[in-house]
C-alpha cells in the first residue's frame, strides 16, 4: 500500500554559497526570495526548488542508474534527456499507451517519482520539492510552520538574514605573467592583459536552510530512489548553486523522515530492484528511446588512394 | 447546506493562478476512487492495466463533500462553492525556470551520437520560460457542503479531511512553490459560494454558465468561454460563461 512521506531537511552551509540570479554590473547576486515580515516585504536568500530538486535527487540518481547499467558511452541523445532531464515530447498525436506507460513507471521509480515524459506523453511525478528557506529572523513564523508537529524551538532571536551575506572576488590570471617562459621568443610582450577581477555576493558559511520533500503516495522503491540519491549526493561533497569547481556551495545535511522508515531497507529494496530490471529496462529504454546507432565498419582503403599514415598526417596513430 | 468558510495558509508564494476548490477536493477524492485503486494498487501511479479504460468520467461524479446545484442550460451539475480569492498580494513579479542542453555529459554518449545538435529548437531546445509569482498569505473560499455524506462525518469535517492531503497548490508545486502550511475549516452563517450583497448589488462569486438565471444588478462579472466545471481544462465542458472580475 502507498504512503505519504514527509522529508525534512536542514542543511549548513560550510563553504561560502553562490547561487546567483542574476548580475548587477559586474557583480553576480544571489537569489532572493521576498517574505513578508512584520516591518514590511524583504528579499531573503533562498535556495530555489528547482536546483534542489535536481541536485539533490534527479542528477545522483540519474548517474547511479548510468553507473549500474554500465551506460555510459553507449547512450543515445535522447536516453540522455530521459536520464537528466524527464526527457522530452517529440511525437505527436493523441494516442496513450497505457501498457508502455505501466512499464516505464515499473521499471524507473526514479522517473516515478520526479515525472518524465515518453515521446508521446508527459507523465508527472510524486515528489514535491520545498524551496530552502533560510535560518534567519525574517523567516522564524515559516521555519515554525514548517516543522512536524509537537516539535519545540529553544527560542532565542535568530540573526537578520543580511549577517550571513557578504561578497567574494577572484581574479583571473594571465598566464603571460605567471609562465612567461613557456611562450615563443617571437611573442608580443607588450600585447593586451586579459587579466579581469570578478566578484559577486554569496550565503556565508554557517548560514542554514530548511528544506524539504512531500513523496505523494509513494511505495518504498521511490522512497529508496530519493534516500539514496541524497545520500550519494552528500557523499560526493553534497554542492548547490555556482563555481562548485572552486569550493563554493558545500552543504552538510541531515534529514527526518516522517513517517518514520527503515532508510537502510528501502534503499536496499531500491537497489535490488535496480539490478533485477536491468535487462528489461535497457530493452524498453532502446525500444521507446531509440538505441544508439551502431558504428559503421570500416571500409578498406582503395588500392592507390590511400592516404600516407605518416605520424606527420595522422595525429592519432 | 451548511455554508463554509475555507482558508488556505501559505509558506511560499504561489506560481500561476490559485485553484478552484471543488477541483482539488476532486483530485484527492481520485486516488480514493476504485478504478484508481485497482489498477494502481493504491500507488499514485499506475503499475497496471486501468480498468476504466474507455470510460469517460462524467463531471460531478467524483463525490466531494460540496452540495451541486443544477442550472438551466447546462448539463453538469454545478458545485456550491466560490472561485479562490485572494489575500493582498504583497509583491507581484516574475520568476524563471530553465533548461539548457547537458554538454558536459556528451562523454555518456555513444560514439555514434557524438554531433553537432541544434539548442535553438527541437528536442535539445534551452529555454527560459517566464512564470508569474505571486506572495499572499492566504487564500479564501467559500462554499456549502452537503447535508448527507457517505462516510457519517459532517461536511465540514471531511473537506478538512481529505484538504489535509493536499500540501501545495498552484503551478511548479514540485519546485516548491504555493506550499501549503496550514487548511481551516470555518462555519459561517451566509452562503458566499456564487453571489455576495454588496450596496450596488448582488457580486459574482464563481464562474457560472451565462444560460443560469442571475439575480437583479449583479455586479463584478465579464464574460468568458470555458469549463465552469472541473475537470476545468476538458473542452468538452466548455460554455458561454460569467467570471467574476
Amino acid at each position: 500500500m502507498s504512503t505519504t512521506y514527509k522529508i525534512l531537511a536542514l542543511s549548513e552551509v560550510l563553504s561560502p554559497l553562490t547561487h546567483a540570479k542574476g548580475v548587477e554590473g559586474n557583480e553576480s547576486l544571489i537569489a532572493r526570495e521576498p517574505v513578508v515580515t512584520p516591518a514590511g516585504v524583504r528579499f531573503i536568500p533562498h535556495l530555489s526548488g528547482n536546483a534542489l530538486r535536481h541536485r539533490l535527487v534527479r542528477d545522483p540518481g540519474a548517474w547511479f542508474l548510468i553507473d549500474q547499467w554500465e551506460l555510459s558511452g553507449k547512450l543515445a541523445m535522447s536516453q540522455l534527456n530521459f536520464f537528466f532531464h524527464g526527457g522530452n515530447l517529440t511525437q505527436g498525436g493523441n494516442r496513450q499507451n497505457t501498457s508502455r506507460i505501466s512499464d516505464m513507471e515499473r521499471l524507473f521509480p526514479l522517473i516515478r517519482l520526479l515525472g518524465g515524459s515518453l515521446p508521446d506523453q508527459i507523465l508527472s511525478g510524486s515528489l514535491l520539492s520545498w524551496r530552502g528557506t533560510m535560518v534567519c529572523e525574517e523567516n522564524r513564523e515559516r521555519i515554525f510552520r514548517l516543522a512536524p508537529s509537537g516539535w519545540e524551538f529553544r527560542g532565542e532571536k535568530l540573526r537578520p538574514a543580511e549577517s550571513f551575506v557578504d561578497g567574494y572576488q577572484y581574479t583571473r590570471g594571465q598566464a603571460a605573467t605567471s609562465a612567461p617562459s613557456l611562450l615563443p621568443k617571437t611573442s608580443d610582450p607588450e600585447e593586451a592583459s586579459n587579466l579581469m577581477i570578478f566578484s559577486g555576493q554569496c550565503v556565508l558559511a554557517g548560514a542554514a536552510f530548511v528544506h524539504g520533500f512531500v513523496l505523494q503516495h509513494v511505495s518504498d522503491l521511490e522512497l529508496g530512489a530519493l534516500l539514496l540519491s541524497l545520500r550519494l549526493w552528500q557523499n560526493a561533497g553534497g554542492t548547490i548553486g555556482g563555481q562548485a569547481a572552486r569550493g563554493h556551495g558545500r552543504l552538510s545535511t541531515s534529514i527526518h523522515v516522517d513517517p518514520i522508515a527503515d532508510e537502510d531497507a528501502a534503499i536496499g529494496a531500491y537497489i535490488d530492484h535496480v539490478r533485477t530490471v536491468k535487462d528489461e529496462a535497457l530493452k524498453f529504454l532502446d525500444a521507446v528511446y531509440g538505441a544508439a546507432k551502431a558504428e559503421k565498419a570500416e571500409k578498406p582503403a582503395k588500392k592507390g588512394k590511400a592516404k600516407d599514415a605518416t605520424p606527420e598526417n595522422n595525429l592519432l596513430a | 447546506m451548511r455554508p463554509l468558510k475555507i482558508t488556505c495558509w501559505l509558506n511560499s508564494p504561489i506560481a500561476g493562478d490559485p485553484p478552484r476548490l471543488d477541483a482539488l477536493l476532486e483530485w484527492v477524492m481520485s486516488a480514493k476512487m476504485r478504478a484508481v485503486l485497482e489498477s494502481s494498487n493504491g500507488d499514485r501511479h499506475t503499475t497496471g492495466m486501468p480498468k476504466h479504460r474507455g470510460q469517460p468520467v462524467v463531471p460531478g461524479a467524483i463525490p466531494i463533500p460540496l452540495a451541486r446545484v443544477r442550472v438551466d442550460g447546462y448539463p453538469h451539475t454545478i458545485p456550491l462553492c466560490s472561485d479562490p480569492i485572494m489575500a493582498d498580494t504583497s509583491n507581484d513579479g516574475v520568476e524563471y525556470f530553465t533548461r539548457r542542453f547537458p554538454s558536459e555529459m556528451s562523454g555518456l554518449l555513444a560514439p555514434t551520437e557524438r554531433k553537432t545538435v541544434t539548442v535553438d529548437s527541437g528536442a535539445n531546445k534551452s529555454y527560459r520560460l517566464p512564470l508569474r509569482i505571486r506572495l499572499v498569505d492566504r487564500i479564501v473560499w467559500f462554499c456549502c457542503g452537503r447535508d448527507k455524506i457517505d462516510t457519517g462525518r459532517s461536511a465540514g469535517t471531511e473537506t478538512r479531511k481529505l484538504l489535509r492531503k493536499v500540501y501545495s497548490i498552484g503551478k511548479k508545486t514540485s519546485d516548491g512553490y504555493g506550499q501549503v502550511s496550514r487548511w481551516d475549516v470555518e462555519l459561517t452563517d451566509d452562503d458566499f459560494s456564487w453571489f455576495a450583497p454588496s450596496h450596488d448589488g448582488p457580486v459574482l462569486m464563481r464562474t457560472l454558465p451565462a444560460s443560469t438565471k442571475f439575480p437583479d444588478r449583479l455586479q463584478g462579472f465579464k464574460r468568458s468561454y470555458g469549463a465552469p466545471v472541473a475537470p476545468y481544462w476538458m473542452a468538452e465542458n466548455y460554455t458561454e460563461l460569467l467570471m467574476p472580475c
